[in-house]
This record gives C-alpha cells, structure tokens and sequence, in this order.
C-alpha cells in the first residue's frame, strides 16, 4: 500500500463514522466504531512526533498571543484560535509527517507540510471552525476555505496524498 | 523616492517562524497584518550594516526583539503576483506592500509564492 492511498484510507475511516442505520445492533455498531477510533488516536496523540508538534502549538500560543508579536503589527492568536488547532491536530493523518506549526499576523495558527518552496500546503485556523488552506505545487497553486467538523476537507487530504506521493 | 522594478526590499524577522531551518522563507513571513500591508524597508545603496542597522532600529529594538535576519524579494517579483509597493516614510526607507484580496486563503497563496521567490540572510 502507498503512503497516498493509506492517507486516503485513514480519512474515509473517520468520515464514515455515524451510519443511517436505527436499529440496537446498528447503534452498538457506531458505538464499538467511535471506540475504535478513540483507541487509534491514542496512540497517535502519544507518538514522539505529535507531542512535538504540541509542544510546538504551546509554543507558538506564549510566544505570540500579545499584538506586534513579529515586530510590526500582527495579530494576537486567540485562545479560540489555539483551541481549533489544538482539536485540528487530532485530524491529521498519522501516516504523513507532523506539520510544523506558525503564527499568522492574521491571528491564523497555520500548519505546514512542506517539501520544498515549491512543494507545500499549509492550512489555518482562527477559531471560526472555517479551515483555509493553500499549496503551492511548481508553479499551480490552489487555495480554498472550507467549514469542518470530524474530518479533514477532501481537497487537505486530497493535498497531503498528492504531496507525499513521489 | 519612487519605487524602482528592480530595487530589494528587505522583511526584517524577529519572528523565528518566518523562516525554515534550511533558510527558507516561510510563507506567514508576507502574510498581510489587519491594514492589509506588509511592512517592508527598501534596502538599495546600503551596505550590509547599515541595513542590519536599519532592521534594528526600526523593527526589533522598539519591540525589544532580536534581528534573526531578513528576507529578501525584489519589487518586480512583488509585482508579477499583482501586488503593488508603495513608499510609505517615515521611518525612512520604509515601504508596504499592498493589494492583498480578502481572503485569508487568496493572501497566503501568493505569500506562498513570494516567499518561494524571496532569499533569507541570517544575520
């Protein structure tokens, strides 16, 4: 199995979470599903790479949560901002590497995945629950916002498996 | 002082995030602020103390920060992605670059793009 085609895998495992079925044995189902979940994204949550990038998110929230963080006149990240990307986290999947985190002088907590200058795709958070997101792959770019919820918008994972996929 | 094409403008960084460790730009380095301006200071005719000097004292020391260095992107590049720079003194030398959309998401698209064009000097 490729790294792109697990990447897609993990998504369509979280999407498919909370079926149309009504009956006991259809709610025991969904039940045992978000259990299995839960058990997945432990330890995730735990692995060394993820506790990095939570570091880093602290980080980046104590370092820049007052205005003028950057020497001009950005932004402060929101308590709101740092909850998102906290829960954001959570999301990603667990078989491309761990982002790098940044501020924006927008407020926006951004998440890198990055290759090259010419092969990166960041995504943002503000604590508006809209995820917006950019690439750069050679010389397309591609950009949209997207609201979310148990997932990761379709273009983001679309983005990573297309990123890591050479 | 009108703004030439082919002149450098200069992003001081006191922010580590605003570039990678292979001395990389990364894109938050031009995103705009709340006026839709990204701050930068036009570097041409100085030497490189002078614009280390410049970075200092009027960017990191009244934020009581450290110059970690600066990225460097020439105005036609800023222009190609239908951005304009205009001089905007004082402090001198200082110039913004403007014309951003409104989208957070449009905005960091030709961050992206700047910074892929942009060079970073370590102090």
């Amino acid at each position: 199995m490729t790294t792109a085609l697990a990447i897609g895998n993990f998504r369509g495992l979280r999407a498919s979470r909370g079926g149309t079925g009504v009956s006991a044995a259809s709610e025991a189902l969904d039940k045992l599903f978000v259990r299995v979940l839960e058990h997945l994204s432990i330890p995730a949550m735990q692995s060394e790479p993820l506790r990095g990038l939570l570091a880093n998110l602290d980080e980046v929230y104590a370092r820049c949560s007052q205005p003028g963080w950057d020497g001009y006149d950005a932004m402060p990240i929101t308590e709101a901002a740092y909850e998102e990307a906290l829960e954001l986290i959570t999301l990603f999947p667990t078989l491309c590497p761990p982002p790098d985190v940044s501020p924006d002088p927008s407020g926006h907590v951004s998440f890198e995945w990055y290759r090259s200058p010419r092969k990166v795709l960041v995504i943002s958070v503000n604590g508006t629950r809209v995820l917006t997101f950019a690439r750069l792959f050679g010389s397309r770019k591609m950009s949209g916002a997207e609201p979310y919820d148990r997932s990761l918008p379709q273009p983001i994972v679309d983005s990573l498996a297309r990123l890591y996929s050479q | 002082m009108p703004v030439d094409p082919n002149e450098e403008l200069a992003r001081f960084a006191v922010e580590k995030s605003y570039y990678r460790a292979d001395n990389t730009i990364r894109p938050n380095a031009y995103m705009p602020d709340q006026e839709k301006a990204v701050s930068v200071f036009r570097q041409v005719g100085l030497s490189e103390g002078e614009i280390w000097e410049l970075g200092a004292t009027h960017v990191a020391r009244p934020r009581n920060k450290q110059l970690l260095g600066r990225a460097v992107i020439i105005v036609r590049e800023v222009l190609s992605q239908e951005l304009n720079v205009e001089s905007v003194e004082p402090p001198p030398r200082h110039a913004n670059i403007l014309g951003w959309p409104d989208e957070h998401e449009k905005q960091k698209e030709k961050a992206l793009e700047l910074a892929a064009r942009a060079t970073f000097v370590r102090r």
